[in-house]
């Protein structure tokens, strides 16, 4: 077979050069990689045209994966020689063809490289790009990065030169690759260029200029004691114009820089971050691990502050759902910090908090987690504070019966009693006759616990058996048996919704993209054959059933308006719309 | 159809059952009955007695014991005075020699041992030595046994010119499904149907006519009750008595004896619909009703709209029970103190049946369809006759008015104009204005509602009516029914519409204005207070109409309530229903 070298050339040869090095690559990609230098060194010699190929390339060709070679022109950026006009050149045909794919500026890593090995390629590219017709602000980055390398101080003159350039992206260029250098070895030129980036902010309000430059003065202050109460100034004249890339920055600096931890800083990007829009969704999901973090180093009191701010500020427009990785860490593994939760919150006697408790809940389990009120968030001058706990988790959690029975039952040793007989009744009707299956259950396993809660407990069951007593009596009345055409007619209606719904979840389920369906009309085995080349296996898989099942409310059939209109009331009581 | 028969007749109880068909059976046989259990209580051993002639073509006294069921050691000679050897006794000490009528003196006597079923084998022997040894040449005995009584019955009421095949085939169809009452219904239904659609040559075959209709009653309620469920008696009833009202209608104001037949086969069918009536309250109301959700559970309901629909029919029936109550309160004389009493009693007794049936069930403060409005209507009428009752009414209704405010508002289960099941468990299908606007042209819940509130001067519920009308059902027609001139002869056999409705009434003006609207109209529409029922003080009978064959409440009762309630001379008497004079109109 002829030597790699010899395929190449001939393919260059045939025009068909692209083409060799799309099915070339994959075999060269678990060896060493020797392609990218093969290719470097050939165009080096000058017995090819790399960069020719490479700026004429579409995405949209047919003919080869464009993303394949890019990789081998990222191969072999790093060794190449020549000039740095048609390099650009050749870097923005291949951004720009990428477009939004999340790989597009993967490329500027070996670009960097190749920056980097020569001191005279960085002012290079930057003479170039500055009077180039259309910038790339990633490559004039990322030549200010590469030559800082080289000597820190000229290109940190050379950045803050830029910032009075008349255009506000090229400033925020400069901006963004002083973020980037390292002044960890000489902090005067790092504070030099804080101070500089400090004094253009204050005659800028561009929010994209403002975000980056917090980035930037975040990364220098961090080794820079001197710098911070600076920045915390910064943070929070800027925080209040609720400005979306400078909280989304914040958040992001909040999540990501885990050094700012425990620091003035993180206390001004969190005032800054609870200023968050309902929008800002890519920003919540961020805030949202920025406050998983929180709950796994025990920080729950930060937690609560600031979902309590992010409630206020917004009118409750940002949902407790939309910080679903917080949610499901509270409800998988901290019931205590739940239980904690949701008295604070129902106490606040607001409607918005009420909700957010029940979406924190509908998170977890069907039948709700076993909680508890915590007692020690009830104030002194709280009037009827039991009563009013146990009405809001049966109007809120009433589809979880076990967390509505659970945190009552918790509010029953320290009752009074001329609330008892109130909360009795409202436990009794609806929630036990309605889950007389699981709460009657819980009940009779908490009967235990007090002689205070065995009582309570044992009245309710007591009341259950005579109310079940009454249903039997009435059971076998004939005449009031529903006609058979409308038992047929319901059946069907019934079926038809549970198609339809079955139907949706198909649609939205990844399983059954990924799976072939087959119906098997007898039996309850599948015979399967697997063959290899001219040998086959045969294999039996036996089916087996798959259920789930949930206790329906039975008060949904003997008074569903009556159920509604009466949790409605347990919910709004004694609450601020 | 014997067998059928035969099983009907062993199931009938003493008292006012099996004594209660065999006058219209002798009457049809050609017997002159001249002492009959509406008399009241057994005439020295005689349940009934009748003169004529039967199959042996010589004119007798026939003088009739009657037992239900066997005839056991116990039934013939037991502890009870109610034994009949104890009653033969008497008939031949006591009756004989004295209570025959003169005119009847001189013929011969045959006393028949009545009853439903057989005689026990263990007893035949006694009761043949008895009978031996008291017969003579004017006295004979006779036993008319469960066999004998069907085979008259087939022969007299079920023979090929009276009941010709399909009618056979729709009555052992009708009991063939009486756990399917929708089904069995229709089959009697045909069958009314072909009893009253046959041809009448002489009047006095409207009066056969009757007894049929009679009897055939009577076999699906006995049935029905050997089933444990009555739903389809009821029902057949309720027709049964309306088709009634049409054939007696020809025998107003006259005084032949087929007239005089025909009222008794009316007053027969309509004891039989109190019977079945009371029974159904008893059986399913009374036991039940004090138990939270129990009715609302009972019966196995698919889902609420099941639920919803049989509590509203339920509670529209037994609200009719207790006008039925009332109306009798109001016929027994006002010196009869014990029967006045008994029925104030029972009166109260349903009131407190309905009381506790809304308190546990209250689905019934949320209603689906608009016309449930007839049984809401029907209950609130029945508890206004007691001024009492006032604010139980009020409540209900401010729960009614409130729920329904919400359901409209929220698009979730509002009163509509639906009347298919399938339309109503999908309802509501949209939650859009334009829906809730098609499903809601008309109604006749909120006028009526209204108009109470009105009248009771409750301001609260008639502005919250104002309130939906103006905020929800704007485009709706608030509307009130009135009979018309042709109500009479549609009204008791629904065979075609009739009746007049007042568009877009103004419960949003002053409550007084609108009582004077309605006032006014009735005025107009006047054509209540001329129908036969009503002139006849069976008014009840018209409201029998309206909930079956779901028609609206008439305006003119609650206008009584109105005018009542006005008046300056009231007839309180304690805890007695306050208006005497509601459903007399004339």
């Amino acid at each position: 077979m002829p030597p790699i070298e010899t395929l190449i050339l001939e393919a260059a040869k045939k025009g068909d050069l692209l083409d060799f090095i799309d099915k070339e690559y994959f075999k060269d990609r678990n060896e060493d990689k020797i392609l990218g230098k093969i290719l470097s060194r050939l165009h080096n010699e000058g017995k090819i045209d790399l960069l020719g190929e490479y700026t004429s390339l579409k995405r949209e060709s047919r003919d080869h994966d464009f993303f394949i070679l890019r990789h081998a022109l990222e191969d072999a950026l790093p060794t190449l020689n020549a000039d740095i006009q048609r390099v650009t050149a050749c870097i923005k045909n291949l951004i720009r063809e990428a477009g939004e794919d999340m790989a597009a500026h993967w490329i500027l890593g070996p670009f960097e490289e190749f920056c980097s090995a020569d001191p005279t390629r960085p002012p290079a590219v930057i003479e170039f790009e500055l009077k180039s017709f259309k910038l790339t602000v990633e490559l004039l980055s990322t030549a200010l990065l590469s030559g800082s390398k080289f000597d820190l101080e000229r290109y940190t003159d050379i950045a803050i030169g830029l910032f009075s350039n008349s255009s506000l992206e090229i400033a925020r260029t400069a901006i963004y690759a002083v973020g980037k250098m390292d002044f960890s070895g000489n902090m005067a030129t790092g504070e030099k260029a804080f101070d500089s980036i400090l004094n253009f902010c204050t005659t800028k309000a561009d929010d994209q200029l403002l975000a980056t430059s917090l980035r930037t003065l975040v990364n220098i202050s961090l080794s820079s004691s001197g710098s911070t109460d600076k920045l915390i100034e910064f943070i929070n004249l800027n925080s209040i114009n609720h400005n979306i890339l400078f909280t989304h920055s914040a958040i992001e600096i909040l999540f990501r820089e885990k050094s700012v931890a425990g620091t003035k800083i993180e206390s001004a990007l969190v005032d800054s971050a609870k200023l968050v829009r309902p929008e800002n969704t890519r920003s919540i999901e961020f805030l949202d691990y920025y406050l998983s973090n929180c709950l796994n180093n025990d920080n729950f009191d930060k937690v609560i502050d600031i979902l309590e701010s992010i409630f206020n500020n917004t009118e409750f427009r940002i949902s407790i759902k939309q910080f679903n990785g917080l949610a499901q860490g509270l409800i998988r593994e901290r019931h205590d910090l739940v239980s904690r939760l949701i008295t604070r919150w129902l106490l606040f006697r607001s409607v918005g908090y009420g909700r957010a408790c029940k979406e924190l809940l509908t998170l977890g389990s069907d039948v709700g987690e076993e909680l508890r009120f915590d007692l020690a968030e009830i104030r002194k001058e709280e009037s009827s504070p039991h009563l009013y706990l146990a009405k809001k988790s049966c109007g809120w959690f009433f589809v979880k019966p076990i967390a509505v029975i659970s945190l009552t039952i918790s509010l029953i040793d320290d009752c009074p009693d001329e609330q008892l007989n109130e909360i009795a009744n409202l436990i009794f009707d609806p929630l036990l006759i309605s889950y007389s299956g699981s709460v009657k259950n819980y009940l009779i396993k908490s009967k235990e616990s007090s002689d205070k809660i065995n009582k309570f407990c044992n009245d309710l069951l007591s009341r259950l058996t005579t109310y079940h007593d009454g249903l039997k009596s009435a059971f076998t009345l004939k005449e009031l048996i529903p006609i058979q055409e409308h038992l047929f007619l319901y059946r069907k209606f019934h079926q038809n919704m549970m198609s339809e719904i079955f139907e949706e979840a198909n649609k939205k389920s990844i399983f059954m993209d990924l799976v072939h369906k087959s119906v098997l009309l007898y039996g309850n085995k599948s015979i399967n054959y697997i063959y290899h080349g001219n040998e086959s296996t045969r294999q039996e898989i036996p089916l087996n059933a798959i259920s789930h099942s949930i206790e329906f409310p039975s008060l949904e059939n003997l008074d569903p308006n009556g159920l509604e209109d009466k949790l409605f009331r347990f919910r709004i009581e004694d609450c601020e719309r | 159809m014997k067998l059928i028969i035969k099983e009907y007749l062993s199931s009938l109880r003493e008292r006012e059952e099996l004594d209660a068909i065999l006058p219209d059976l002798l009457s049809q046989m050609g017997l002159n009955v001249f002492i009959s259990p509406s008399r009241g209580v057994k005439e020295y051993g005689v349940d009934i007695a009748a003169v004529g002639k039967l199959e042996d073509a010589k004119e007798k006294v026939y003088l009739f014991s009657v037992k239900s069921g066997n005839l056991t050691r116990e039934t013939w000679d037991g502890a009870s005075a109610q034994s009949l050897r104890p009653s033969l006794n008497q008939i031949l000490d006591a009756f004989i020699p004295s209570r025959i009528p003169s005119k009847h003196q001189d013929k011969v006597i045959e006393i028949c041992l009545c009853f439903g079923g057989d005689i026990h084998s263990g007893i035949r022997q006694e009761v043949s030595g008895y009978t031996n040894s008291h017969s003579t040449e004017s006295i004979s005995f006779s036993e008319w046994n469960g066999d004998k009584l069907a085979e008259y019955i087939e022969r007299y009421f079920l023979r090929e010119d009276l009941a010709p095949p399909n009618v056979r085939s729709h009555l052992r169809k009708t009991l063939a499904m009486i756990d399917e009452p929708e089904i069995s219904f229709k089959h009697f239904q045909v069958l009314v149907d072909t009893v009253r659609n046959g041809s009448f040559k002489r009047q006095k075959d409207k009066v056969t006519a009757l007894r049929q209709i009679l009897i055939y009653n009577w076999i699906l309620y006995a049935w029905c009750r050997e089933e444990d469920n009555i739903e389809c008696a009821y029902l057949a009833c309720e027709r049964a008595l309306l088709i009634g009202w049409e054939f007696i209608k020809p025998f107003i104001g006259k005084k032949t004896k087929v007239a005089k037949d025909a009222f008794h086969a009316l007053d027969a069918l309509l004891s039989l619909y109190l019977e079945v009536s009371n029974q159904y309250i008893g059986k399913v109301v009374a036991p039940h009703c004090g138990n939270l959700h129990a009715l609302s559970a009972a019966g196995s309901p698919s889902c609420h709209v099941d639920v919803n629909l049989k509590l509203f029919d339920l509670i529209g029936r037994t609200a009719l029970c207790g006008i039925w109550t009332y109306w009798r309160w109001q016929s027994v004389s006002i010196d009869d103190l014990d029967a006045k009493k008994y029925f104030l009693k029972v009166y109260n007794t349903i009131k407190e049946y309905i009381i506790k049936t809304i308190i546990n069930n209250p689905i019934l403060f949320t209603p689906y369809k608009d016309d449930q409005a007839i049984d809401i209507v029907l209950t609130i009428w029945f508890l206004s006759l007691d001024q009492e009752n006032l604010t139980n009414i009020e409540g209900w209704m401010s729960r009614i008015v409130g729920a329904s405010y919400n359901a409209l508002e929220c698009h979730k289960k509002y009163p509509a104009n639906l009347y298919n099941y399938s339309d109503l468990i999908e309802h509501p299908r949209l939650s859009t204005d334009k829906y809730r606007e098609s499903v809601t042209q008309g109604t006749i819940l909120f006028p009526y509602l209204s108009l109470f509130a009105a009248i009771f001067g409750q301001s609260q519920i008639y502005g919250d009516i104002g309130k939906i009308k103006g905020e929800l059902l704007g485009h709706s027609n608030f509307q009130v029914y009135f009979f018309d001139e042709n109500t009479e002869e549609h009204l008791y056999t629904n065979n075609r519409t009739h009746g007049a409705t007042l568009s877009h009434v103004s419960v949003d003006k002053d409550p007084i204005e609108y009582i004077s609207e309605i006032v006014k109209e009735c005025g107009h529409s006047n054509h209540f207070k001329s129908l036969s029922a009503v002139r006849c003080n069976f008014f009840p009978i018209v409201l029998v109409a309206c909930r079956h064959y779901r028609l609206p409440f008439p305006a003119h009762l609650i206008i009584d309530i109105h005018t009542q309630l006005n008046s300056t001379s009231k007839n309180e008497v304690g805890n007695e229903p306050s208006n005497e004079g509601k459903g007399d109109s004339e």
